[in-house]
């Protein structure tokens, strides 16, 4: 009885089973969509040179540019600055004190960290702190330690990815290109972060090619148009010396 | 018309080749735009002394630009690369003497000479009253001005040339600051009756007189505003780093200013412009080098960015911006003889 009766109630309820079943199996695809992680740059620029390229992973929607500063594990001192939120003083100990955030701006050339969002394949000045930023997935943020131009690099978030992957067991680690690769030590899977030193090329480590600063062939071919310029200029003026009367 | 090129192909050449200066501190390019200059000037033909006498006039300005360098190490105490210190109790110069200023006073001075021969080949290449022509007519009072302005340097240095010669044909030597006074005391005067000769010649033709004036059309207030807001719109995009959009609607406020004012004077033409073929290959050339330094940058990196603070970096060089330049030295090469 017990069996027929069961028999019976699953007959009945098999449709709803089946939706249910269905139901639970998208309701967990969507939570584990939901819970993947997005993911953030972060592009920090020394004064000498020195560009630290961190990933952040976050499960919220989006997240502040003071958010992800702090999860980035970078040291970074803020300081509250009115009504644009807050002011960065310094990031990996480099800058000032917090009671004296601007404290290298007051002279001339004036440095202070300068904050950048990524538009496309470039850098523009962000007119606020960090704190008014919201950063959703696959966006980058850039700070550099400058008095003029921003000099941070082109970027995507992909090749930032690139960068902090898990270096590829090998034999010859020096023919990756990369100097020197610090994950942080105390994140697992929220940040990491690669710390390129000055005069290594961004793009070299990225994509292996000789893009660099100044190579030989731009200097080659600057020389060769300077020399274009010159026996160019040189034979005109000897035609007006010969067409003066 | 000067050496078979119109005036607006000077003026796009000139445009052009300022254009490096004015917004890149990359050495290499402004060596090569410096080194366009000079052989675009001194392909020029000597026209009245005018040309030597701006040249003389870049010499000048060039020398005084190097005391951009001394400036820059004595004041800017920035940078990785020291290799001097004066005590830091000196108000101002106190402080490191750094390589990093010493560039950068250099570039600065380059940058500067590079305008300078820039601004004398496109003086001693194109008539002012050609410019002024180009002028719409509610600037061409402007225009007269700026010509005069313009003019008195070269026709300074031309007197002084002149008097200097006359006075040592006579036996003078200028041995002291006392002898000086043979030589100031003409200048002066002929620079008075200069002055004299152009006012006159100015009300005569009737500057700054009512001309022909029309009732000012509706459209001028709308167009006033919007090239107000224009401009509004246009720092903004500059000051949030927006350098294309912003260089766009500063030109969209310029035009639309000028079609705001454009038509309170009417003139007449009686010499309209010759496009020979000297003209449209100059005009050409120069507005591709135009496009490639201001819209390059969308496409690939041009480099046209450079510092010296707080490191010294090797210059970065792209060639299609470099080529740009150099087609600038076309006038050196088809300018009539």
């Amino acid at each position: 009885m017990l069996t027929s009766r069961s028999l019976t109630f699953s007959k009945g309820w098999r449709p709803l089973l089946t939706i249910a079943a269905l139901l639970l199996v998208l309701g967990a695809a969507v939570s584990t969509a939901a819970q993947a992680p997005h993911t953030a740059g972060l592009v920090v620029r020394h004064g000498d040179g020195t560009i630290i390229y961190a990933l952040v992973q976050f499960e919220e929607e989006s997240i502040t540019g003071t958010e992800l500063l702090e999860r980035s594990e970078i040291d970074v001192v803020m300081a509250p600055y009115g009504g644009m939120g807050v002011a960065v003083c310094s990031l990996d100990g480099e800058g000032c004190a917090s009671d004296n955030c601007f404290c290298h701006s007051y002279s001339s050339p004036s440095f202070y960290w300068h904050y950048y969002v990524q538009t496309g394949d470039d850098w523009s000045e962000h007119p606020l702190g960090p704190s008014s930023r919201h950063l959703s997935d696959g966006d980058v943020d850039g700070w550099s330690w400058t008095a003029g131009e921003s000099k941070l690099p082109g970027i995507t978030i992909e090749d930032i990815v690139e960068l902090n992957a898990p270096p590829l067991p090998t034999s010859e680690p020096e023919q990756t290109g990369i100097p020197e690769q610090q994950p942080s030590p105390t994140v697992e899977s929220e940040s990491r972060a690669v710390v390129v030193a000055p005069g290594e090329s961004r793009t070299a480590l990225v994509s292996g090619n000789g893009d660099g600063e100044g190579s030989a062939n731009t200097y080659l071919a600057f020389a060769a148009m300077a020399a274009l310029v010159a026996v160019a200029g040189g034979f005109a003026v000897i035609r007006q010396r010969k067409a003066a009367p | 018309m000067s050496g078979g090129i119109n005036a607006v192909a000077w003026v796009l050449w000139f445009l052009a080749m300022v254009v490096v200066p004015l917004t890149s501190r990359n050495p290499l390019y402004l060596v090569l735009v410096l080194m366009v200059a000079v052989a675009v000037l001194f392909s020029l033909p000597q026209q009245h002394g005018q040309t030597s006498a701006w040249r003389l006039f870049a010499y000048i300005g060039s020398g005084v630009a190097t005391l951009s360098i001394g400036f820059n190490v004595l004041t800017v105490h920035a940078g990785n690369r020291q290799f001097a210190r004066l005590p830091d109790s000196w108000p101002i110069i106190g402080g490191p003497l750094t390589i990093n200023a010493l560039v950068y006073g250099t570039i600065s001075a380059i940058a500067i000479a590079s305008v300078l021969f820039g601004a004398a080949t496109f003086n001693s290449a194109v008539r002012h009253a050609d410019l002024v022509r180009l002028l719409p007519g509610s600037l061409s009072r402007f225009g007269v001005a700026a010509g005069v302005a313009l003019l008195f340097v070269p026709q300074t240095i031309s007197a002084s040339r002149d008097i200097y010669d006359a006075q040592r044909a006579r036996g003078h030597h200028f041995r002291s600051l006392g002898d000086a006074r043979a030589f100031v005391v003409p200048l002066l005067s002929t620079s008075l009756e200069r002055a004299l000769l152009l006012s006159e010649a100015l009300e005569t033709r009737g500057f700054g007189t009512s001309a022909i004036v029309r009732q000012p059309e509706r459209r001028a207030p709308l167009a006033s505003i919007g090239s107000a807001l224009s401009i509004v719109l246009a720092l903004i995009a500059l000051g949030l780093g927006s350098y294309t959009p912003g260089i766009l609607l500063m030109g969209f406020a310029v035009a639309l200013a000028l079609v705001g004012s454009n038509g309170h004077v009417r003139r007449t033409r009686f010499r309209p412009i010759e496009w020979s073929p000297r003209s449209l290959l100059v005009s050409a050339t120069s507005a591709v080098t135009l496009l490639v330094l201001l819209f390059g940058r969308a496409v690939t990196d041009l480099h046209l960015t450079y510092d010296t603070f707080p490191t010294i970096e090797s210059p970065q060089f792209s060639i299609l911006a470099g080529a740009a330049i150099v087609l600038l030295v076309l006038p050196a090469l088809v300018v009539e003889r």
